[in-house]
């Protein structure tokens, strides 16, 4: 049961991050990969907002802000420009990918290769007990915090205007273009809440792990990848599944074969979806053969 | 001198490495970037094959051969369901899998220590160990990789394997299998990656997981968008390229991470300007 606690735990940060990538995918239909290491300098953020002596609470928005202006403009002068020539979304893959390097490496050079760590508290509170399980603060934080931001996404976008705007794009960009709708405002606005998503979770997740550069790619983009086929790609329930599942699937492989083969379990997870059912579990977009 | 042929016969393994990688990704269309991998299977069989069951050199590259060419058949089999872009994902997955095995198999790979001491080819009783005459040999090989994968897309075979990389549906409706050709193709570049880890073991002497990493695969991707997907000449010109500017970097002692920020940029500027390279013939 403690396993599967901490497994749904996880799993929650996993499926935001899942969420954040599938709304961007869904929209532009493309894999984008600086998406992981922008979430990473939103825990950066986090990180130097706290040596200044911020609140957790105080740090995280206001670095999560400053991380989806990065993922907005990123969209802006990264993207539009090639999607505007009719690029390839292979292209605009690799070019992604090329963003990543840089990024990650600027980040190697500002904050140094070792891991930063960020807690909440100066003391380490004692576990709670609930039903005979533990929990610790941080992931009642964690928990608290995730719930709270699906509960906000699955709102916005099933009960406003500009939720309904960024459904459509997903469901077939060039009509909405021809509704007369902004097409590219709401795509800068899928960016922003995008990576205000994973920026956020990527500072929760801190809290456990810590911040290194290597986990844009290793940790969040990954995660979020495999959350998202798991689940089904371009599906919001999908994604909030396939974290979840992933995150319950990764802990007991831990308890059972030790952390080092964390990614190992992850990947053969998603090797035996894509041998079994290829289209996931919520089933949306055909991805796959 | 010897600094010179030191980066001519690193430059020429990696034209091994660069050319089956760009028969998998430029001419079959499927952009892996998980060919350190398989480079790293040719180097660990040698590698340990050669210290601790003391064989030579050249018997032990048909096993690098066997093991890689194996696993890439395994692994084609879930990758494959998956198209392009999700292709380089998977992909990607299993360049990350590799690594921890390599990392955590503590016992075959001697984890991040690495294992030291390979042998140097030898013949009879006649050894490669100079550099000049290591050169002759990786020369020797890289000219035989150009001369058979050369041949292969001259073939029929090879013309298919094209026609489904344009596209798949019309090479289906042909009756051609897309799928097992993309995986014959698959296998095939896994081979010569095999065949150039073998070599860089007995050259350096010394492997470790950290030569094999993600980020060796993604260099082996720019250097064939460089030099061009979809040319053989292009993939030995990328090569080129970009070991002969990492080394002069190397020497005017510029980091490692302003190093990859500026092969970050080198990649991002490709794709804006000439997404297939210099002497590339397939844009993607």
């Amino acid at each position: 049961m403690q396993i599967l606690l901490n497994g749904i735990i996880v799993g929650g940060i996993y499926a935001l991050i899942a969420l954040g990538f599938n709304l961007i995918f869904s929209s532009t239909r493309f894999f984008h990969v600086l998406y992981g290491v922008l979430a990473l300098l939103g825990a950066y953020f986090t990180y130097t907002f706290m040596e200044y002596g911020w609140n957790f609470f105080a740090a995280i928005p206001v670095a999560a802000l400053l991380a989806s202006l990065l993922g907005v403009a990123s969209w802006q002068f990264l993207y539009k420009p090639l999607v505007d020539r009719k690029a390839s979304s292979l292209v605009l893959m690799v070019t992604s990918f090329g963003a990543l390097i840089v990024v990650q490496n600027l980040i190697a050079l500002i904050w140094k290769n070792n891991t930063k760590s960020i807690s909440i508290t100066d003391t380490i509170k004692p576990a709670y007990e609930f039903l005979g399980l533990n929990i610790t603060f941080n992931q009642l934080v964690i928990l608290a915090v995730s719930i709270v931001l699906m509960v906000l996404l699955e709102l916005f976008l099933k009960k406003t205007k500009y939720g309904l705007a960024i459904r459509a794009i997903g469901d077939n960009a060039e009509l909405t273009t021809v509704l007369g709708l902004h097409t590219n405002r709401i795509t800068l606005l899928v960016f922003f809440i995008g990576t205000f998503l994973s920026a956020v979770s990527a500072s929760l997740i801190a809290l456990e792990i810590g911040a290194r550069p290597t986990h844009g790619l290793h940790y969040f983009f990954l995660k979020a990848v495999i959350a998202s086929i798991i689940g089904g790609i371009g599906s919001m329930r999908g994604a909030l599944i396939g974290g979840l599942l992933l995150g319950v699937v990764e802990n007991i492989g831990i308890y059972y074969l030790g952390g080092s083969w964390q990614e190992v379990v992850a990947f053969s997870l998603l090797t035996l979806f894509l041998l079994f059912k290829p289209q996931g579990l919520v089933n949306q977009m055909q991805l796959a053969k | 001198m010897d600094f010179i042929l030191q980066v001519l016969i690193i430059i020429g393994i990696h034209s091994i490495l660069t050319m089956s990688l760009n028969y998998v990704a430029g001419f079959t269309g499927l952009m892996s970037i998980n060919h350190a991998a398989f480079y790293g299977m040719g180097a660990y069989a040698t590698a340990i094959l050669s210290t601790q069951y003391d064989w030579n050199f050249f018997l032990t590259i048909p096993v690098g051969i066997v093991i890689a060419g194996i696993v890439a058949w395994l692994v084609s089999f879930p990758m494959l369901k998956m198209k392009e872009d999700s292709f380089v994902l998977v992909s990607l997955g299993f360049a990350i899998i590799m690594f921890n095995i390599m990392q955590n198999w503590t016992d075959l790979t001697k984890g991040p220590l690495g294992i030291k001491g390979v042998q140097a080819p030898m013949l009879g009783d006649f050894s490669f160990f100079a550099k000049p005459l290591f050169l002759v040999l990786v020369i020797v090989a890289a000219a035989l990789t150009y001369w058979f994968l050369n041949r292969i897309l001259k073939t029929p075979y090879g013309t298919i394997l094209k026609g489904a990389r344009e596209n798949e549906t019309v090479a289906r409706v042909n009756g051609h299998n897309v799928v097992s050709y993309q995986r014959s193709a698959f296998v095939v570049g896994a081979i010569f990656a095999a065949i150039a880890g073998a070599f860089i073991a007995s050259f350096i002497s010394f492997v470790n997981p950290k030569a094999f990493e993600l980020i060796i695969s993604v260099y082996l991707l720019i250097m064939i968008i460089l030099g061009g997907m979809a040319s053989l000449p292009g993939s030995i010109l990328g090569a080129f390229i970009m070991l002969t500017s990492l080394e002069v970097l190397r020497f005017a002692g510029v980091s490692a991470e302003w190093q990859q920020i500026l092969y970050g940029f080198i990649l991002i500027v490709i794709m804006f300007f000439r997404p297939q390279g210099i002497l590339g013939k397939y844009k993607i």
